[in-house]
Protein backbone atom coordinates (compact mmCIF):
# COMPACT_ATOMS: atom_id res chain seq x y z
CA UNK A 1 0.00 0.00 0.00
CA UNK A 2 1.32 3.35 -0.62
CA UNK A 3 1.81 5.79 1.66
CA UNK A 4 2.84 8.59 -0.17
CA UNK A 5 1.61 8.95 -4.17
CA UNK A 6 3.07 12.29 -5.53
CA UNK A 7 0.70 13.04 -8.97
CA UNK A 8 2.36 15.15 -11.72
CA UNK A 9 3.93 17.43 -8.89
CA UNK A 10 5.15 20.40 -11.26
CA UNK A 11 7.52 23.36 -9.44
CA UNK A 12 8.61 26.69 -11.32
CA UNK A 13 10.72 29.30 -9.89
CA UNK A 14 10.13 31.91 -12.71
CA UNK A 15 11.57 30.78 -16.15
CA UNK A 16 13.13 28.18 -14.34
CA UNK A 17 11.54 24.56 -14.11
CA UNK A 18 12.65 22.79 -11.46
CA UNK A 19 9.99 19.48 -11.49
CA UNK A 20 8.25 18.77 -15.03
CA UNK A 21 5.81 16.42 -13.78
CA UNK A 22 6.45 13.85 -11.16
CA UNK A 23 5.10 10.79 -10.26
CA UNK A 24 5.88 8.87 -7.46
CA UNK A 25 4.25 6.26 -5.04
CA UNK A 26 6.29 5.50 -1.87
CA UNK A 27 5.18 2.38 -0.44
CA UNK A 28 4.58 2.18 3.75
CA UNK A 29 7.75 0.80 5.58
CA UNK A 30 10.23 1.22 2.75
CA UNK A 31 13.43 3.33 2.76
CA UNK A 32 12.68 4.80 -0.59
CA UNK A 33 15.87 6.44 -2.34
CA UNK A 34 16.07 9.60 -4.58
CA UNK A 35 19.05 10.35 -6.44
CA UNK A 36 20.11 12.64 -9.27
CA UNK A 37 22.51 14.83 -10.90
CA UNK A 38 22.82 18.55 -9.03
CA UNK A 39 19.90 20.32 -10.46
CA UNK A 40 17.55 17.41 -10.61
CA UNK A 41 14.71 18.31 -8.41
CA UNK A 42 15.18 16.11 -5.31
CA UNK A 43 15.38 18.81 -3.01
CA UNK A 44 12.64 20.90 -4.69
CA UNK A 45 10.31 17.26 -4.58
CA UNK A 46 10.73 17.34 -0.71
CA UNK A 47 10.20 20.95 -0.30
CA UNK A 48 6.87 20.26 -1.98
CA UNK A 49 6.01 17.49 -0.17
CA UNK A 50 7.07 19.24 3.25
CA UNK A 51 4.90 21.80 2.22
CA UNK A 52 7.82 24.18 2.68
CA UNK A 53 7.34 25.17 -1.12
CA UNK A 54 3.79 25.05 -3.12
CA UNK A 55 3.74 23.29 -6.65
CA UNK A 56 2.78 25.11 -9.45
CA UNK A 57 0.50 21.60 -10.60
CA UNK A 58 0.52 18.52 -9.58
CA UNK A 59 -1.27 16.89 -6.15
CA UNK A 60 0.03 14.42 -3.00
CA UNK A 61 -1.97 12.29 -1.28
CA UNK A 62 -0.67 11.13 2.00
CA UNK A 63 -1.87 7.82 3.66
CA UNK A 64 -5.13 7.45 1.84
CA UNK A 65 -5.75 11.45 2.36
CA UNK A 66 -6.05 13.75 -0.77
CA UNK A 67 -5.52 17.44 -1.22
CA UNK A 68 -1.98 17.97 -0.17
CA UNK A 69 0.44 19.00 -0.36
CA UNK A 70 -0.27 20.52 2.58
CA UNK A 71 1.43 23.95 4.30
CA UNK A 72 4.60 22.67 6.53
CA UNK A 73 3.01 23.21 9.97
CA UNK A 74 -0.20 20.70 8.79
CA UNK A 75 2.00 18.46 6.86
CA UNK A 76 4.14 17.58 10.51
CA UNK A 77 0.81 16.87 12.38
CA UNK A 78 0.34 13.99 9.38
CA UNK A 79 3.29 12.79 10.28
CA UNK A 80 5.89 14.33 6.97
CA UNK A 81 8.76 15.69 9.01
CA UNK A 82 12.00 16.88 6.82
CA UNK A 83 15.61 17.64 7.67
CA UNK A 84 17.54 19.94 5.55
CA UNK A 85 20.00 19.66 3.34
CA UNK A 86 22.36 22.24 5.31
CA UNK A 87 22.33 20.87 9.01
CA UNK A 88 19.88 22.64 10.50
CA UNK A 89 19.56 22.95 14.28
CA UNK A 90 18.64 25.83 16.90
CA UNK A 91 22.59 27.03 16.63
CA UNK A 92 22.43 29.60 19.07
CA UNK A 93 20.44 27.55 21.73
CA UNK A 94 21.57 24.03 23.88
CA UNK A 95 20.96 21.13 22.58
CA UNK A 96 18.54 20.63 25.96
CA UNK A 97 16.79 23.69 24.32
CA UNK A 98 16.91 22.60 20.96
CA UNK A 99 14.97 19.47 22.14
CA UNK A 100 12.39 21.08 24.05
CA UNK A 101 11.45 23.08 20.86
CA UNK A 102 11.14 19.69 19.61
CA UNK A 103 9.43 18.01 22.31
CA UNK A 104 6.32 21.07 21.67
CA UNK A 105 5.02 19.45 18.75
CA UNK A 106 6.01 15.83 19.56
CA UNK A 107 2.92 13.93 20.35
CA UNK A 108 5.06 11.54 22.42
CA UNK A 109 8.00 13.84 24.38
CA UNK A 110 9.07 10.69 26.26
CA UNK A 111 11.14 9.37 23.41
CA UNK A 112 13.11 11.92 22.88
CA UNK A 113 15.17 10.13 26.46
CA UNK A 114 15.96 7.24 23.83
CA UNK A 115 16.63 9.55 20.78
CA UNK A 116 19.48 11.17 22.91
CA UNK A 117 20.88 7.86 23.64
CA UNK A 118 20.39 7.05 19.97
CA UNK A 119 21.84 9.96 18.74
CA UNK A 120 24.83 10.31 21.52
CA UNK A 121 23.44 13.59 22.52
CA UNK A 122 23.76 12.62 26.50
CA UNK A 123 27.27 14.23 26.69
CA UNK A 124 26.85 17.45 24.96
CA UNK A 125 23.23 17.92 26.44
CA UNK A 126 24.27 21.70 27.71
CA UNK A 127 26.77 22.83 24.82
CA UNK A 128 25.47 25.61 22.63
CA UNK A 129 24.77 23.74 19.11
CA UNK A 130 26.41 25.82 17.06
CA UNK A 131 29.79 24.67 19.06
CA UNK A 132 29.41 21.19 18.12
CA UNK A 133 31.46 18.62 15.63
CA UNK A 134 29.67 18.55 12.46
CA UNK A 135 28.53 14.69 12.71
CA UNK A 136 26.67 15.74 16.29
CA UNK A 137 25.05 18.26 14.59
CA UNK A 138 23.81 16.10 11.95
CA UNK A 139 22.69 13.52 14.47
CA UNK A 140 20.64 16.61 16.47
CA UNK A 141 18.88 17.84 13.33
CA UNK A 142 17.72 13.76 12.35
CA UNK A 143 16.91 13.30 16.42
CA UNK A 144 14.52 16.84 16.02
CA UNK A 145 12.93 15.46 13.38
CA UNK A 146 12.39 11.94 15.14
CA UNK A 147 11.24 13.40 17.77
CA UNK A 148 8.31 14.30 15.81
CA UNK A 149 7.76 10.75 15.91
CA UNK A 150 6.56 10.67 11.98
CA UNK A 151 5.17 8.25 9.67
CA UNK A 152 7.56 9.66 6.63
CA UNK A 153 11.13 10.83 7.21
CA UNK A 154 12.46 12.90 4.49
CA UNK A 155 16.16 12.93 5.11
CA UNK A 156 17.71 15.77 2.00
CA UNK A 157 21.53 14.46 1.95
CA UNK A 158 22.18 13.29 5.82
CA UNK A 159 25.42 11.90 5.17
CA UNK A 160 27.24 14.96 2.90
CA UNK A 161 30.25 15.70 4.84
CA UNK A 162 30.43 12.93 7.41
CA UNK A 163 33.35 10.60 7.11
CA UNK A 164 33.21 6.58 6.39
CA UNK A 165 32.58 5.58 9.78
CA UNK A 166 30.13 8.07 10.56
CA UNK A 167 28.19 7.28 7.48
CA UNK A 168 28.24 3.86 8.93
CA UNK A 169 26.73 5.09 12.73
CA UNK A 170 24.28 7.27 10.95
CA UNK A 171 22.96 3.92 8.58
CA UNK A 172 22.29 2.56 11.89
CA UNK A 173 20.33 5.19 13.43
CA UNK A 174 18.40 5.55 9.99
CA UNK A 175 17.43 1.54 10.36
CA UNK A 176 17.06 1.67 13.49
CA UNK A 177 13.90 3.67 13.78
CA UNK A 178 12.87 2.39 9.96
CA UNK A 179 12.61 -0.79 12.01
CA UNK A 180 10.29 0.56 14.20
CA UNK A 181 7.73 1.92 11.17
CA UNK A 182 8.89 4.74 9.85
CA UNK A 183 9.25 5.01 6.13
CA UNK A 184 12.01 6.96 4.73
CA UNK A 185 12.40 9.03 1.38
CA UNK A 186 16.07 9.27 1.44
CA UNK A 187 17.90 12.09 -0.61
CA UNK A 188 21.71 11.06 -1.30
CA UNK A 189 25.11 11.48 -2.97
CA UNK A 190 26.51 8.84 -1.90
CA UNK A 191 25.37 6.61 -3.75
CA UNK A 192 26.85 3.49 -1.91
CA UNK A 193 24.99 4.50 1.39
CA UNK A 194 22.09 5.02 -0.88
CA UNK A 195 22.23 2.18 -2.64
CA UNK A 196 22.44 -0.37 0.51
CA UNK A 197 20.07 1.66 2.70
CA UNK A 198 17.27 1.75 -0.02
CA UNK A 199 14.50 -0.93 -0.58
CA UNK A 200 13.39 1.29 -3.73
CA UNK A 201 15.58 3.88 -5.87
CA UNK A 202 14.16 6.16 -7.80
CA UNK A 203 16.20 8.56 -10.16
CA UNK A 204 15.48 12.48 -11.20
CA UNK A 205 16.68 14.03 -14.28
CA UNK A 206 16.04 17.42 -15.09
CA UNK A 207 12.89 17.32 -13.26
CA UNK A 208 11.14 14.26 -14.34
CA UNK A 209 11.39 10.45 -12.99
CA UNK A 210 14.17 8.23 -14.94
CA UNK A 211 13.96 5.63 -13.43
CA UNK A 212 12.13 3.94 -10.42
CA UNK A 213 12.75 0.28 -9.60
CA UNK A 214 15.49 -1.74 -6.84
CA UNK A 215 18.78 -0.42 -6.17
CA UNK A 216 19.99 -3.53 -8.19
CA UNK A 217 17.86 -2.96 -11.34
CA UNK A 218 19.29 0.64 -11.14
CA UNK A 219 23.03 0.36 -11.13
CA UNK A 220 22.19 -2.11 -14.36
CA UNK A 221 20.24 0.99 -16.52
CA UNK A 222 22.00 2.20 -18.90
CA UNK A 223 20.15 5.58 -19.02
CA UNK A 224 20.93 6.17 -15.22
CA UNK A 225 24.68 5.19 -15.66
CA UNK A 226 24.77 7.64 -18.52
CA UNK A 227 23.07 10.25 -16.52
CA UNK A 228 24.04 10.12 -13.27
CA UNK A 229 26.10 6.92 -11.90
CA UNK A 230 28.53 7.25 -14.58
CA UNK A 231 29.47 10.42 -13.55
CA UNK A 232 30.11 9.58 -10.24
CA UNK A 233 31.97 6.98 -10.78
CA UNK A 234 33.90 8.89 -13.41
CA UNK A 235 34.01 11.74 -10.37
CA UNK A 236 35.52 9.18 -7.68
CA UNK A 237 37.94 7.64 -9.88
CA UNK A 238 39.67 11.39 -9.75
CA UNK B 1 18.50 31.62 28.57
CA UNK B 2 15.78 29.28 30.49
CA UNK B 3 18.60 27.18 31.74
CA UNK B 4 17.46 24.22 33.67
CA UNK B 5 16.33 26.25 36.85
CA UNK B 6 13.22 25.11 38.23
CA UNK B 7 10.40 27.83 38.05
CA UNK B 8 9.52 27.36 41.83
CA UNK B 9 12.99 28.16 42.45
CA UNK B 10 12.76 31.48 40.08
CA UNK B 11 9.39 32.40 42.18
CA UNK B 12 11.30 32.43 45.27
CA UNK B 13 14.13 34.30 44.15
CA UNK B 14 11.63 37.21 42.55
CA UNK B 15 9.93 37.27 45.84
CA UNK B 16 12.97 37.32 48.46
CA UNK B 17 13.97 40.40 45.88
CA UNK B 18 10.39 42.00 45.96
CA UNK B 19 10.39 41.43 49.86
CA UNK B 20 13.70 43.37 50.01
CA UNK B 21 13.29 45.53 47.85
CA UNK B 22 9.84 46.99 49.38
CA UNK B 23 11.64 47.16 52.75
CA UNK B 24 14.10 49.24 51.18
CA UNK B 25 11.91 51.72 49.81
CA UNK B 26 9.71 51.69 52.93
CA UNK B 27 13.44 53.57 54.21
CA UNK B 28 13.28 55.71 50.87
CA UNK B 29 12.04 59.71 51.06
CA UNK B 30 9.45 61.09 48.78
CA UNK B 31 12.25 61.96 45.63
CA UNK B 32 13.62 58.23 45.89
CA UNK B 33 10.84 56.89 45.97
CA UNK B 34 9.30 58.32 43.04
CA UNK B 35 12.79 57.54 41.16
CA UNK B 36 12.37 53.66 42.47
CA UNK B 37 8.45 54.00 40.85
CA UNK B 38 9.54 55.44 37.17
CA UNK B 39 12.30 52.80 37.74
CA UNK B 40 9.79 49.71 38.59
CA UNK B 41 7.29 51.13 36.02
CA UNK B 42 9.65 50.76 33.13
CA UNK B 43 11.28 47.18 34.22
CA UNK B 44 8.10 46.33 34.08
CA UNK B 45 8.12 47.55 30.35
CA UNK B 46 11.18 46.28 29.73
CA UNK B 47 10.58 42.90 31.16
CA UNK B 48 7.63 42.94 28.94
CA UNK B 49 9.40 43.94 25.68
CA UNK B 50 12.06 41.57 26.42
CA UNK B 51 9.46 38.30 25.81
CA UNK B 52 9.06 40.15 22.17
CA UNK B 53 12.42 41.33 21.29
CA UNK B 54 14.66 38.69 23.52
CA UNK B 55 12.76 35.51 23.32
CA UNK B 56 11.02 36.07 20.20
CA UNK B 57 13.31 38.25 17.94
CA UNK B 58 11.08 40.83 16.80
CA UNK B 59 12.04 44.30 17.22
CA UNK B 60 8.34 46.47 18.02
CA UNK B 61 8.34 50.69 17.91
CA UNK B 62 5.01 50.42 18.80
CA UNK B 63 5.16 50.05 22.28
CA UNK B 64 5.29 53.73 23.36
CA UNK B 65 2.42 53.54 22.04
CA UNK B 66 0.59 50.72 23.65
CA UNK B 67 1.99 51.88 26.39
CA UNK B 68 0.28 54.99 26.34
CA UNK B 69 -2.89 53.27 25.62
CA UNK B 70 -2.49 51.84 28.78
CA UNK B 71 -2.51 54.69 30.53
CA UNK B 72 -5.27 56.62 28.13
CA UNK B 73 -7.74 53.88 29.28
CA UNK B 74 -7.05 53.62 32.94
CA UNK B 75 -7.13 57.50 33.00
CA UNK B 76 -10.68 57.83 30.86
CA UNK B 77 -12.62 55.15 32.89
CA UNK B 78 -11.14 56.20 36.72
CA UNK B 79 -11.61 60.58 36.30
CA UNK B 80 -14.68 59.96 33.39
CA UNK B 81 -16.26 56.74 34.43
CA UNK B 82 -15.64 56.72 38.14
CA UNK B 83 -13.76 53.38 37.99
CA UNK B 84 -11.88 52.50 40.85
CA UNK B 85 -8.45 52.30 40.21
CA UNK B 86 -7.92 48.25 40.65
CA UNK B 87 -11.06 47.69 38.36
CA UNK B 88 -9.53 49.91 35.60
CA UNK B 89 -6.07 48.25 36.14
CA UNK B 90 -7.21 44.92 34.38
CA UNK B 91 -9.34 46.54 32.08
CA UNK B 92 -7.02 48.64 30.69
CA UNK B 93 -4.24 45.61 30.33
CA UNK B 94 -7.35 43.67 28.31
CA UNK B 95 -7.65 46.70 26.11
CA UNK B 96 -4.28 47.13 25.57
CA UNK B 97 -3.78 43.64 25.01
CA UNK B 98 -6.64 43.56 22.79
CA UNK B 99 -5.00 46.47 20.22
CA UNK B 100 -1.87 44.63 20.67
CA UNK B 101 -3.35 41.54 18.56
CA UNK B 102 -4.45 43.89 15.95
CA UNK B 103 -1.17 45.13 15.80
CA UNK B 104 0.67 42.31 15.70
CA UNK B 105 -1.83 40.48 13.09
CA UNK B 106 -0.76 43.75 10.74
CA UNK B 107 2.68 43.62 11.67
CA UNK B 108 3.56 39.94 11.40
CA UNK B 109 2.89 40.56 7.78
CA UNK B 110 6.34 41.39 7.79
CA UNK B 111 10.02 40.41 9.56
CA UNK B 112 13.19 42.17 10.23
CA UNK B 113 13.58 45.90 9.40
CA UNK B 114 10.09 45.84 7.96
CA UNK B 115 9.23 44.99 11.40
CA UNK B 116 10.28 47.33 13.41
CA UNK B 117 9.00 49.95 10.23
CA UNK B 118 6.05 49.13 10.58
CA UNK B 119 5.25 49.39 13.87
CA UNK B 120 7.10 52.58 14.29
CA UNK B 121 4.11 53.44 11.75
CA UNK B 122 1.87 52.62 14.52
CA UNK B 123 3.73 54.14 17.29
CA UNK B 124 4.08 57.17 15.35
CA UNK B 125 0.15 57.13 14.74
CA UNK B 126 -0.50 56.10 18.30
CA UNK B 127 1.12 59.18 19.37
CA UNK B 128 -0.75 61.55 16.89
CA UNK B 129 -4.02 59.79 17.47
CA UNK B 130 -3.33 60.91 21.47
CA UNK B 131 -2.79 64.26 20.32
CA UNK B 132 -5.84 64.48 17.92
CA UNK B 133 -8.21 63.49 20.44
CA UNK B 134 -8.18 65.58 22.74
CA UNK B 135 -11.63 65.41 24.17
CA UNK B 136 -10.97 62.35 25.31
CA UNK B 137 -7.33 62.27 25.73
CA UNK B 138 -6.73 66.28 26.56
CA UNK B 139 -4.82 66.78 23.26
CA UNK B 140 -1.22 68.53 23.88
CA UNK B 141 -2.60 69.80 27.15
CA UNK B 142 -2.36 66.49 28.80
CA UNK B 143 -5.24 64.48 31.11
CA UNK B 144 -5.31 66.27 33.75
CA UNK B 145 -6.81 64.86 37.60
CA UNK B 146 -6.42 60.93 37.21
CA UNK B 147 -7.48 59.66 40.86
CA UNK B 148 -4.57 57.68 42.67
CA UNK B 149 -4.64 54.42 43.14
CA UNK B 150 -7.27 53.66 46.52
CA UNK B 151 -5.04 52.88 49.43
CA UNK B 152 -6.55 50.45 51.92
CA UNK B 153 -6.60 51.56 55.61
CA UNK B 154 -4.65 49.02 56.89
CA UNK B 155 -1.78 49.93 54.97
CA UNK B 156 -0.17 53.59 56.93
CA UNK B 157 2.31 54.40 54.67
CA UNK B 158 2.52 57.69 52.05
CA UNK B 159 0.87 58.06 48.59
CA UNK B 160 4.50 58.12 47.24
CA UNK B 161 5.51 55.27 49.16
CA UNK B 162 2.05 53.03 48.01
CA UNK B 163 2.62 53.92 44.37
CA UNK B 164 6.62 52.68 44.16
CA UNK B 165 5.05 49.47 46.37
CA UNK B 166 2.34 48.68 43.36
CA UNK B 167 5.29 49.25 41.24
CA UNK B 168 7.46 46.94 42.44
CA UNK B 169 4.29 44.53 43.08
CA UNK B 170 3.45 44.74 39.34
CA UNK B 171 7.00 44.49 38.66
CA UNK B 172 6.74 41.26 40.50
CA UNK B 173 3.55 39.79 38.66
CA UNK B 174 4.80 40.67 35.34
CA UNK B 175 8.24 39.03 35.83
CA UNK B 176 6.70 35.84 37.07
CA UNK B 177 4.28 35.76 34.22
CA UNK B 178 7.11 36.16 31.84
CA UNK B 179 8.90 33.47 33.27
CA UNK B 180 6.17 31.39 32.85
CA UNK B 181 5.30 32.60 29.20
CA UNK B 182 9.21 31.65 28.24
CA UNK B 183 9.01 28.66 30.36
CA UNK B 184 5.78 27.38 28.61
CA UNK B 185 5.41 25.09 25.72
CA UNK B 186 4.96 28.81 23.69
CA UNK B 187 8.06 29.87 25.02
CA UNK B 188 9.70 27.48 23.56
CA UNK B 189 7.79 28.30 20.50
CA UNK B 190 9.05 31.92 20.82
CA UNK B 191 13.12 30.62 20.94
CA UNK B 192 12.23 28.76 17.72
CA UNK B 193 11.11 31.42 15.77
CA UNK B 194 13.86 33.61 17.17
CA UNK B 195 16.43 31.46 16.20
CA UNK B 196 15.41 29.82 12.92
CA UNK B 197 11.91 30.35 11.76
CA UNK B 198 12.16 28.02 9.14
CA UNK B 199 12.92 25.17 11.35
CA UNK B 200 10.60 26.19 13.76
CA UNK B 201 7.89 25.63 10.69
CA UNK B 202 9.46 21.99 9.93
CA UNK B 203 9.08 21.49 13.39
CA UNK B 204 5.23 21.59 13.75
CA UNK B 205 5.60 25.12 15.47
CA UNK B 206 2.46 26.80 14.99
CA UNK B 207 4.76 30.75 14.11
CA UNK B 208 1.57 32.50 14.11
CA UNK B 209 -0.18 31.84 17.09
CA UNK B 210 3.25 32.00 19.48
CA UNK B 211 4.14 35.46 18.37
CA UNK B 212 0.85 36.52 18.10
CA UNK B 213 0.86 35.22 21.97
CA UNK B 214 4.24 37.11 22.34
CA UNK B 215 3.26 40.26 20.97
CA UNK B 216 -0.24 40.11 23.05
CA UNK B 217 1.38 39.30 26.30
CA UNK B 218 4.28 42.10 25.92
CA UNK B 219 1.00 44.63 25.11
CA UNK B 220 -0.85 43.72 28.06
CA UNK B 221 1.72 44.36 30.49
CA UNK B 222 2.83 47.42 28.61
CA UNK B 223 -1.04 48.27 29.43
CA UNK B 224 -0.84 47.95 32.71
CA UNK B 225 2.39 49.65 33.45
CA UNK B 226 0.81 52.59 31.22
CA UNK B 227 -2.44 52.15 33.85
CA UNK B 228 -0.23 52.39 36.71
CA UNK B 229 1.99 55.50 35.09
CA UNK B 230 -1.54 57.39 35.24
CA UNK B 231 -2.48 56.58 38.03
CA UNK B 232 0.61 57.27 40.16
CA UNK B 233 0.96 60.42 38.05
CA UNK B 234 -2.21 62.04 38.11
CA UNK B 235 -1.59 63.62 34.64
CA UNK B 236 -0.13 61.88 31.01
CA UNK B 237 0.70 63.99 28.07
CA UNK B 238 1.18 62.29 24.74
CA UNK B 239 5.44 63.68 25.04
CA UNK B 240 5.43 60.08 27.30
CA UNK B 241 4.31 58.30 24.76
CA UNK B 242 6.38 58.98 21.61
CA UNK B 243 8.54 56.82 19.51
CA UNK B 244 11.49 58.47 19.58
CA UNK B 245 11.14 59.26 23.54
CA UNK B 246 9.64 55.72 25.26
CA UNK B 247 10.10 53.50 22.37
CA UNK B 248 13.93 54.01 21.46
CA UNK B 249 14.22 53.98 25.51
CA UNK B 250 12.71 50.63 25.86
CA UNK B 251 15.12 49.37 23.37
CA UNK B 252 18.09 50.57 25.02
CA UNK B 253 16.78 49.09 28.64
CA UNK B 254 16.62 46.24 27.20
CA UNK B 255 19.66 45.85 24.90
CA UNK B 256 22.10 47.27 28.18
CA UNK B 257 20.58 44.85 30.29
CA UNK B 258 20.84 41.71 28.33
CA UNK B 259 18.32 40.60 26.11
CA UNK B 260 16.78 37.09 26.48
CA UNK B 261 17.23 37.47 30.41
CA UNK B 262 14.40 38.55 31.78
CA UNK B 263 16.28 40.12 34.79
CA UNK B 264 18.52 41.92 33.07
CA UNK B 265 16.14 44.15 31.67
CA UNK B 266 15.31 45.07 35.00
CA UNK B 267 18.83 45.68 35.93
CA UNK B 268 18.66 48.06 32.93
CA UNK B 269 15.56 49.66 33.78
CA UNK B 270 17.30 50.54 37.19
CA UNK B 271 20.37 51.62 36.14
CA UNK B 272 19.13 54.22 33.06
CA UNK B 273 16.50 55.33 35.33
CA UNK B 274 18.72 56.32 37.90
CA UNK B 275 21.59 57.53 36.19
CA UNK B 276 19.70 60.64 34.75
CA UNK B 277 18.87 61.07 38.34
CA UNK B 278 22.47 60.76 39.94
CA UNK B 279 24.09 62.89 36.81
CA UNK B 280 21.29 65.93 38.14
CA UNK B 281 23.71 68.17 39.59
CA UNK B 282 25.71 67.87 36.51
CA UNK B 283 22.44 68.55 34.05
CA UNK B 284 24.30 69.43 31.05
CA UNK B 285 26.25 65.94 30.80
CA UNK B 286 23.52 63.24 32.04
CA UNK B 287 22.34 63.01 28.34
CA UNK B 288 25.98 62.55 27.12
CA UNK B 289 26.86 60.49 29.87
CA UNK B 290 23.80 58.31 29.09
CA UNK B 291 24.97 58.39 25.16
CA UNK B 292 28.38 57.09 26.24
CA UNK B 293 27.06 54.49 28.58
CA UNK B 294 24.86 53.18 25.62
CA UNK B 295 28.05 53.35 23.54
CA UNK B 296 30.25 51.25 26.05
CA UNK B 297 27.47 48.47 26.16
CA UNK B 298 26.67 48.01 22.66
CA UNK B 299 30.51 48.09 21.99
CA UNK B 300 32.23 45.76 25.21
CA UNK B 301 28.95 44.36 26.37
CA UNK B 302 26.50 43.47 23.28
CA UNK B 303 24.82 40.90 25.14
CA UNK B 304 24.32 43.33 28.03
CA UNK B 305 25.09 43.69 31.48
CA UNK B 306 23.68 40.45 32.24
CA UNK B 307 26.28 38.77 30.28
CA UNK B 308 28.74 40.93 32.85
CA UNK B 309 27.28 39.68 36.14
CA UNK B 310 26.68 35.93 34.87
CA UNK B 311 30.63 36.02 33.73
CA UNK B 312 31.57 38.12 37.06
CA UNK B 313 29.49 35.15 39.34
CA UNK B 314 31.06 32.39 37.48
CA UNK B 315 34.64 33.67 37.83
CA UNK B 316 34.11 34.40 41.83
CA UNK B 317 32.58 30.61 42.27
CA UNK B 318 35.05 28.42 43.78
CA UNK B 319 33.55 25.45 44.17
CA UNK B 320 32.53 23.18 40.76
CA UNK B 321 28.69 23.38 39.99
CA UNK B 322 27.47 20.24 39.47
CA UNK B 323 26.83 18.81 36.04
CA UNK B 324 23.91 20.28 34.27
CA UNK B 325 23.23 16.54 33.39
CA UNK B 326 21.83 15.70 37.07
CA UNK B 327 18.36 17.43 35.57
CA UNK B 328 16.34 14.33 34.16
CA UNK B 329 15.47 15.56 30.14
CA UNK B 330 12.53 13.58 30.32
CA UNK B 331 11.13 15.80 33.30
CA UNK B 332 12.08 18.79 31.26
CA UNK B 333 11.00 17.88 28.21
CA UNK B 334 7.56 16.83 28.88
CA UNK B 335 7.08 19.41 31.61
Amino acid sequence: MSLLEIKGVEARFGGVVALAGVTLDIPEGVIFGLIGPNGAGKTTLINVVSGLVKPTAGSVTFAGEDGGPWPIARSVSRGIVRTFQQTRAFLGLTVRENLRIAAVSSPDPSCIEELVDACGLGPVLDRTAGDLPYATLRHLGIALALALKPRLLLLDEPAVGLEAAQVERLGALIRRWHASGITVLLVEHNVRFLMEMSDRVAVLDRGAVLFEGTPAECQERQEVIDVYLGRRHADAAH
Amino acid sequence: MTGSNSFPRTVIAASAVFIASCAVALQLNDYYLYVVTIGAIFAVLAVSFDVLLGYTGYLSLAHGALYGLGAYSCAVLTANHGFGFWTALPIAGLITGAVGAIVALLSFRTRGLYFAVLTLGIGLIGHQLFLVFDEVTGGVGGFVGIPGPEQPDWLRVSPTAYSALLALGLLWVTFVAAAAFVRSKLGAACLAIREDITLARALGIRVAGARLAAFTFSAVFAGLAGALFASMSNFIAPESFTVLGTGFQLVALVVVGGMGTLWGPIVGAILLTALPEALRVAATYSLLAYGVLLLVFVIFAPKGIASLLKAALKSFRKAPRPAPDATPLRREVTS
